[in-house]
């Protein structure tokens, strides 16, 4: 009974802290704005089988094809946002698009943090040559214009989704990796790590008790941000069709599939709109909705900014 | 010289409405120097802020007075334009606060602060030097010198004259400009050297992280009576300080104010300070003025019983017995009812949980806001 | 220095320390040399006894939060040495031929790394800024305990939180709750907590109640005192309070850029400083009473820079009784009066 009573109360603040960010989220229109569209994608997503169901259940991720003319048809009853070249429906391959946007920002950004958090913490607590040794490692990569490094990627890695994954998670941990590295210098001078080093603690656990906890929160703002970043250069690595595999349920790859019907013939210039005009809508919103909601992110959570 | 009347300010934050400031009253009179203790939350940085008419959102004054006495008028702070305000702070009323770096902007030199001041609200000693100086030269000077003559003249009748500052702007009047600013400098120079700060011509040209702690709140202290200001407010000003340069400024701060007759109000929490440099008390607690009375009187017997709690509770040499006051400084956010101090007065009674006291005269010169008197 | 030496060969001495020294290295130039040092802590002999509370005071500069830390192995001296807790019998043959293997075996300045765990848990340090000091993201409970769970304690946690907290005035409610819901004091209450957590022999504390209002101060000097008697604890006292040193210490020591200037009871340096700079000091305290008009003297000019200090005297550049002599020669503390100790040629007794 004893143990029950003093678990709520050990839960009680943490929640409390819980409903406290909430209620910051919920106070701005533009974080309400950003919330509603992400989970409006999320949505999407989670009933893409629902709402455009796969004619091969084991290969859902194949557009179908209503023939193979190269002409674009406009929207129609069979069709409702139309098809692109090669006939491929597009209603069916932004809805199993808005899927492969999660997976690739998702699994990228985890794992490019998962990279730049070990390497930023080694280089930003200890210093002196490790950290040498790994910033100009990270100098380097910046070096390189960030897409041409993973188009360069890509064709080494061969045309898949995973290469794509891989190609712009190299080109982004180091990002990750300066900004806790940054953050851990400021946060290692505090006077409570001091104390913790007093009270016998070792650096591992400095670290992970007192640096990482608290010099983590502006890292996560930035990654909710680069999510729809993150999106945005997968698609341009379609859209210069290195990437997904032709046919692939990708919005990158339907804008692609789009350059040449962009401009329509001289008397009905946008005869063609909804080739590129739909997918790129799907882009522009899902980056938004991931900006407004990391900014929000941002005015929460910042510790000074917070209890006003 | 300077009246609080039943100020209230509320700060309007995201937990709640901190009630900062409850009816204050105080008075400042011509020429001496009122000591405000006060402990956090006691409202005393905040009152300061608000005699300057310096009320930061989201606070907002609900109601009460703030009069400044001055040349036989007088301002009402309170509601004062924006423009009256401008032109009353830096000349009549000048403040200097705990942390001189925090005063002092890390990317201009001190001559240029120092300078700001002079340049804001002394044209008129300036242009007037400066025009003797060109008178002068008026003779070996060519036309440029004929020009800044008429500059001169026109500014001595209006500083604001829109030829004449026009002119001031081109190029070719580089000299013009030079002259202004070696005065200045002089002038700035001049200041310092009266704060004993040795080298003044150096420190004028350093920037403020080339200055010691000491060295900045004496840049401070010129760069607020630069302008010979009839009320003087000054926030813990030596907190921030070794006890030793501590002594210096307030030595200093004493020589300043008989020298320029200048009003001090000197905010502490340091009892010790206040029985060094007040004439008169002001003690407050959680946003209200609690008890006044002349510093002897304070010290050798206190009404209220915070006065008198504090006076036992705080560390001095040679005091062997302290007692600590029971409790801790309310939330200002749900203060306690009537009475501030009654969860931790010995001598609560039923009328101290209802009723906020209000300021009564029990004796000739002292006043006291509590329901034993 | 010879008689500070002789002090230190008693068995009631739990910290004994021999001409500690602690200096920051100048980086200056393109390929970062040392161009000058900061002699923050310079060659100091002292010794603390089981039990009592020894005060340091200073100003800034004068090197005690550098000293404090230095002691307590949160920096590494530069020179000299740290015996704690050490016995009679082994001390007294450092002087003689084997004084090496002890100095290695025992001198706490030359412990490194995994050594020094074990040390931490009988010397402890509570800070000054109890807001900074304290994990914003931690719980009161979580703080307290950290010390217990780093090495590896088998108690059960919570009952030993709840005691520690409620040794130091403080409720089990405060368990669950952050930092910032806690006023000033209770922060500094959860610190002196975190610090006894290991049931610590030494408690190094750097100016804790300089953050804390002025009423609540009382309260945790109280604390303190009581803990003492109660926990058989052995403080380090810095502050640069006056009236904090009257009310709490038994021996007060003073520096001045680095160097120990004056040590000696409570009562004989507050009654007959012996060294002029004490002296200053104590007049230029504000006292609490405006009937005694009391003759301040106002020393000149600032203190000097910890990287230039003044050959001879450090004081000699600010005292008023400076004679050619201190100019040249930097004095050695040396007992004046019994068990008063001064550096100054010319001291006042």
């Amino acid at each position: 009974m004893l143990g029950l009573g003093l678990n709520r109360r050990r839960v009680a603040p943490r929640l409390r802290e819980i409903r406290f960010t909430l209620r910051r989220l919920r106070s701005s229109p533009l974080s309400i704005a950003g919330m509603a569209i992400i989970a409006v994608f999320i949505a999407i997503a989670i009933l893409a089988p629902v709402l455009a169901p796969p004619p091969d259940p084991n290969r859902p991720f194949n557009i179908p094809r209503d023939g193979f003319a190269s002409e674009p048809r406009p929207p129609s009853p069979q069709h409702i946002f139309g098809t692109a070249e090669g006939q491929y429906d597009i209603y069916y391959g932004v809805i199993w698009g808005t899927r492969t946007a999660f997976t690739i920002g998702i699994v990228v950004v985890g794992a490019s943090l998962l990279i730049g958090i070990i390497l930023g913490s080694l280089s930003g607590y200890y210093g002196g040559l490790v950290d040498n040794i790994l910033m100009r490692v990270t100098d380097v990569i910046f070096a390189f214009p960030g897409l041409i490094l993973a188009v360069a990627f890509s064709v080494a890695l061969g045309r898949s989704m995973e290469s794509v994954m891989l190609a712009v998670t190299l080109v982004s941990w180091p990002t990750y990796a300066r900004i806790l590295r940054g953050d851990i210098l400021q946060v290692k001078q505090e006077t409570f790590v001091e104390a913790s080093k007093t009270l016998g603690g070792s650096d591992y656990w400095i670290i992970t008790r007192h640096i990482l906890p608290n010099a983590i929160y502006p890292l996560f703002i930035v990654a909710t941000l680069d999510i729809g970043s993150i999106v945005l250069l997968a698609a341009a690595l379609s859209f210069l069709g290195i990437g997904v595999p032709l046919g692939y349920a990708d919005w990158g790859q339907l804008i692609s599939l789009a350059r040449n019907w962009i401009v329509g013939p001289p008397n009905d210039p946008l005869k063609y709109w909804h080739t590129w005009t739909i997918p790129g809508l799907f882009i522009l919103l899902f980056v938004l909705g991931w900006n407004l909601l990391g900014d929000a992110f941002r005015d929460i959570l910042d510790p000074k900014i917070r209890r006003r | 010289m300077a009246e609080v009347q039943d100020l209230t300010l509320r700060y309007y934050t995201y937990e709640g409405v901190v009630k900062a400031l409850e009816r204050v009253n105080l008075v400042v009179r011509t020429g001496e120097t009122l000591g405000v203790v006060g402990e956090t939350g006691s409202g005393k940085t905040v009152t300061a802020l608000a005699i300057m008419g310096i009320v930061l959102p989201p606070g907002k004054i609900e109601e009460g007075s703030i009069i400044l006495h001055h040349d036989g008028g007088y301002i009402e702070v309170t509601k004062a334009r924006v423009d009256v305000l401008q032109r009353i702070r830096g000349r009549l009323v000048a403040m200097i606060f705990q942390e001189p770096s925090q005063a002092l902007n890390p990317v201009y030199t001190i001559e240029d602060q120092i300078g700001e001041a002079y340049l804001t609200h002394m044209h008129g000693e300036i242009y007037t030097k400066a025009h003797q100086e060109v008178e002068r030269d008026i003779e070996r000077g060519g036309i440029k010198v004929r020009i800044e003559r008429l500059m001169l003249r026109r500014l001595l009748r209006n500083p604001n004259d829109r030829l004449a500052n026009f002119l001031g702007r081109l190029p070719l009047l580089g000299a013009y400009r030079s002259r202004v600013k070696r005065i200045v400098r002089g002038m700035v120079v001049d200041m310092l050297r009266q704060m004993d700060v040795p080298d003044p011509e150096r420190v004028a040209s350093s920037y403020p992280h080339e200055l010691s702690g000491g060295m900045k709140q004496r840049a401070v202290i010129a760069m607020a009576l630069a302008c010979r200001p009839a009320l003087l407010i000054a926030d813990e000003p030596t907190t921030s300080l070794d006890v030793t340069i501590e002594a210096q400024i307030l030595e200093l701060i004493r020589r300043m104010k008989v020298r320029y007759d200048t009003t001090v109000l000197f905010i502490t929490h340091d009892l010790g300070l206040i029985a060094e440099m007040a004439d008169r008390v002001a003690v407050m607690y959680a946003g209200s003025v609690v008890e006044v009375a002349d510093v002897k009187s304070i010290f050798s017997r206190p009404l209220h019983p915070y006065t008198q709690a504090l006076l036992r509770a705080i560390p001095r040499i040679g005091v062997r017995e302290l007692t600590p006051i029971e409790g801790t400084i309310p939330n200002l956010v749900n203060p306690p009812s009537g009475c501030r101090f009654h969860p931790r007065c010995p001598y609560a009674f039923e009328k101290c949980k209802l009723e906020q006291p209000q300021l009564t005269m029990p004796e000739e010169g002292r006043l006291v806001a509590c329901h034993l008197y | 220095m010879s008689s500070i030496l002789e002090a230190l060969l008693d068995e009631n001495i739990l910290l004994d320390v021999r001409n500690l020294s602690k200096h920051f290295p100048v980086y200056g130039g393109v390929i970062r040399k040392v161009v000058a040092k900061v002699r923050a802590v310079d060659d100091v002999t002292f010794g603390v006894r089981k039990g009592e509370t020894l005060a340091v005071v200073g100003e800034s500069g004068s090197g005690k939060t550098t000293l404090a830390k230095t002691i307590i192995r949160v920096y590494e001296p530069t020179s000299g040495s740290i015996f704690f807790d050490v016995p009679l019998d082994i001390r007294r043959r450092l002087a003689e031929a084997g004084g090496r293997e002890i100095s290695e075996m025992y001198d706490l300045a030359r412990f490194k790394g995994r050594r020094l765990k074990p040390i931490r848990r009988r010397m402890q340090m509570v800070y000054q800024d109890p807001t900074s000091s304290l994990n914003p993201r931690m719980l009161v409970k979580d703080i307290i305990a950290e010390p217990l769970k780093i090495h590896g304690l088998k108690v059960d946690l919570e009952t030993h939180v709840s005691n520690l907290l409620s040794k130091v005035g403080m409720s089990d409610e405060h368990m669950y709750r952050y930092p910032h819901e806690l006023s000033g004091g209770q922060r500094q209450r959860v610190a002196i907590a975190r610090a006894l957590s290991t049931n610590p022999d030494f408690v190094v504390l750097d100016e804790p109640t300089s953050a804390v209002d002025v009423s609540v101060r009382v309260q945790i000097l109280n604390l303190l005192k009581n803990l003492q008697v109660q926990m058989g604890l052995t403080y380090l006292f810095i502050t640069h309070d006056l009236n904090v040193v009257d009310y709490i210490s038994d021996r007060v020591m003073v520096m001045y850029l680095g160097r120990i200037v004056e040590l000696g009871e409570r009562s004989d340096i507050f009654r007959r400083p012996a060294h002029p700079y004490t002296e200053a000091l104590l007049s230029a305290i504000p006292v609490a009473d405006p009937f005694t008009a009391r003759k301040r003297i106002i020393l000149k000019g600032e203190v000097p820079s910890p990287t230039n200090p003044p050959p001879g005297c450090p004081f000699s550049t600010r005292c008023p009784y400076a004679r050619e002599r201190c100019f040249r020669e930097s004095p050695m503390l040396e007992e004046v009066r019994k068990k008063q100790y001064t550096a100054c040629f010319y001291h006042l007794s």
